[in-house]
């Protein structure tokens, strides 16, 4: 070894220190790292029992405030079927009442609507054959004006001949 | 109840029916005159009827006697009046060209009969006579020197060489002040007539342009109206009075965009007409009409050139000076334009188109 060690230069032998020490820090390193996660391990171990504890009494909560609720919207229900009944019957009432209202008011202008309607279609009949008539006389007098203008274009065409 | 009016006195009869009589058998002459009356009376009363004329003595009356109509007319519109005659007049040589005595001769190629008239106007006396309402003609009738007139000057239309109808210098000068009728006459013929001891001017008429001619024939007439005037003008020594009304209805056919086929040969039926006719410048005035408005022979500058044509020989012609100016104006020679319109102005002062082109070419 010392035989060795007298063949080495100064710097090769501070390198194999360098080496040396290198490789003593490294097993330390991973000496720490074992003991810090079996440390985790332990704390997770923890965690997770008291995640347990806290989910067991939350489901509890939950299920007493569900009953609670099931328990009073039972309760009101009935209330509510109750006071819709009333609201329906109530519009119904109102309804045939504004319905006898409007019959009773209207009763006098339908008649007198029907007078009118049963007039205007006799005059409507009446005025036919007036209506023709004087469609008729609209048809001869489109005619007259388009002749009119064929004879003063024609008027025009002499003059200039 | 007597009364004066001015009258519209139409005469008119067959030419030479006397030298036809003559070759004709009793029953020959015959046919050819029942002929004669049937078409005058269906063209005359169809056409008073039209333009509203009362009849009966009212405003007009009329009576056919043997191969001779006459007509009265005094609705208090002179002018009216007069036009009436001229339209009735050239209608009667229309219905006469297509009756049935006619088509057998123009098939067989002889020269066809003709209708001569005199159309005369003046102030006559309308009244129901005794001896007629012992006659049974309770309506009234007119009696007056002015009838005289018109008779002699009938009897001078068979020497007519353009439409064989004569007028009165009232006539004359009416269509002249009027401005509304495209009328031309020949030059004065003083004739002296037997027992009036004076001479009379006569002019033929020698140009008539108007629409209501052909348009308001009767319907039985109608019929092949065109295609007879068509063939009538291929025949030797055709009627210049032929040529210019079918010129006119070949005007009215191509304005109306229906008869583009018809533009060729209205130009040839023109030029053909200016061999036939002697007052040319409706001819010329016609072919510019044609060049102007035909779609498929559209040609402004040829247009101009019949136009110039028309000037040559009538220099006042208002027809010519007018498609002239309008010509220039297309063309934006707005300089000749503005001349030519002032040349309207000059003869006729009133001329709307002619004042508004002038006062606009001023203002630019």
């Amino acid at each position: 070894m010392a035989a060795l060690l007298g063949n080495l230069s100064i710097v090769e032998i501070i390198l194999l220190v360098l080496v040396i020490i290198s490789f003593i820090g490294l097993f330390k390193v991973q000496k720490g790292t074992k003991k810090a996660m079996e440390e985790i391990d332990k704390e997770i171990t923890v965690i997770q029992q008291y995640q347990g504890e806290v989910s067991e009494g939350l489901n509890s909560n939950f299920a007493s405030l569900k009953k609670d609720i099931d328990d009073q919207i039972q309760g009101l229900t009935p209330r509510f079927n109750e006071l819709i009944k009333r609201v329906s019957a109530t519009l119904i009432e109102s309804k045939k009442a504004v319905i006898t209202e409007m019959d009773e008011r209207t009763k006098p202008l339908k008649s007198s609507l029907n007078e009118n309607l049963v007039s205007v279609k006799k005059m409507l009949t009446d005025n036919e054959k007036e209506l023709k008539r004087m469609s008729m006389e609209i048809e001869e007098l489109s005619k007259e004006l388009e002749k009119m203008k064929d004879d003063i274009r024609e008027r025009t065409f002499d003059l200039e001949l | 109840m007597k009364e004066s009016v001015v009258a519209t006195i139409l005469f008119a009869d067959l030419v030479n029916s006397t030298e036809m009589s003559k070759n004709l058998t009793l029953h020959e002459y015959d046919d050819m005159i029942i002929n004669f009356q049937g078409t005058m009376y269906e063209i005359v009363s169809q056409h008073m009827n039209h333009f509203g004329y009362a009849g009966n003595g009212a405003d007009s009356y009329w009576s056919i006697a043997g191969d001779e109509m006459r007509l009265f007319l005094y609705s208090g519109s002179t002018m009216f009046d007069v036009r009436n005659a001229l339209i009735i007049a050239l209608k009667i040589k229309l219905g006469w060209l297509a009756s049935a005595f006619n088509d057998r001769i123009l098939k067989e190629g002889r020269i066809v009969s003709r209708v001569g008239g005199g159309i005369n106007c003046g102030k006559v006396i309308k009244d129901v006579r005794e001896w007629r309402v012992r006659m049974g003609e309770d309506h009234p009738a007119i009696e007056g020197y002015a009838i005289n007139v018109a008779k002699r000057i009938e009897s001078t239309s068979r020497d007519g060489t353009a439409y064989q109808i004569m007028v009165g210098d009232s006539i004359y000068r009416k269509c002249h002040e009027s401005g509304s009728l495209n009328v031309a006459f020949g030059q004065p013929r003083g004739l002296l007539f037997k027992g009036l001891g004076q001479k009379i001017p006569v002019y033929e008429i020698v140009s008539f342009i108007n629409f209501e001619t052909m348009s308001t024939m009767p319907e039985s007439f109608r019929d092949r109206l065109l295609e007879k005037m068509q063939y009538a003008v291929t025949q030797p020594m055709a009627e210049p009075w032929i040529f210019i009304t079918l010129l006119r209805e070949y005007v009215s056919l191509i304005s109306s965009g229906q008869y583009d086929y018809l533009e060729g040969h209205a130009i040839e039926l023109a030029k053909q007409a200016l061999e036939a006719v002697e007052y040319r410048p409706v001819i010329y005035n016609m072919l510019g009409w044609f060049y102007i408005y035909g779609k498929s022979i559209h040609n402004l500058d040829v247009a101009l050139q019949y136009f110039e044509q028309s000037l040559s020989l009538e220099p006042r012609n208002e027809a010519a000076l007018i498609h002239k100016a309008r010509i220039f104006d297309t063309k934006g020679k707005l300089d000749l334009a503005k001349q030519t319109y002032e040349e309207i102005l000059l003869h006729n002062p009133t001329h709307s188109e002619a004042r508004k082109k002038v006062e606009q070419y001023s203002a630019q």
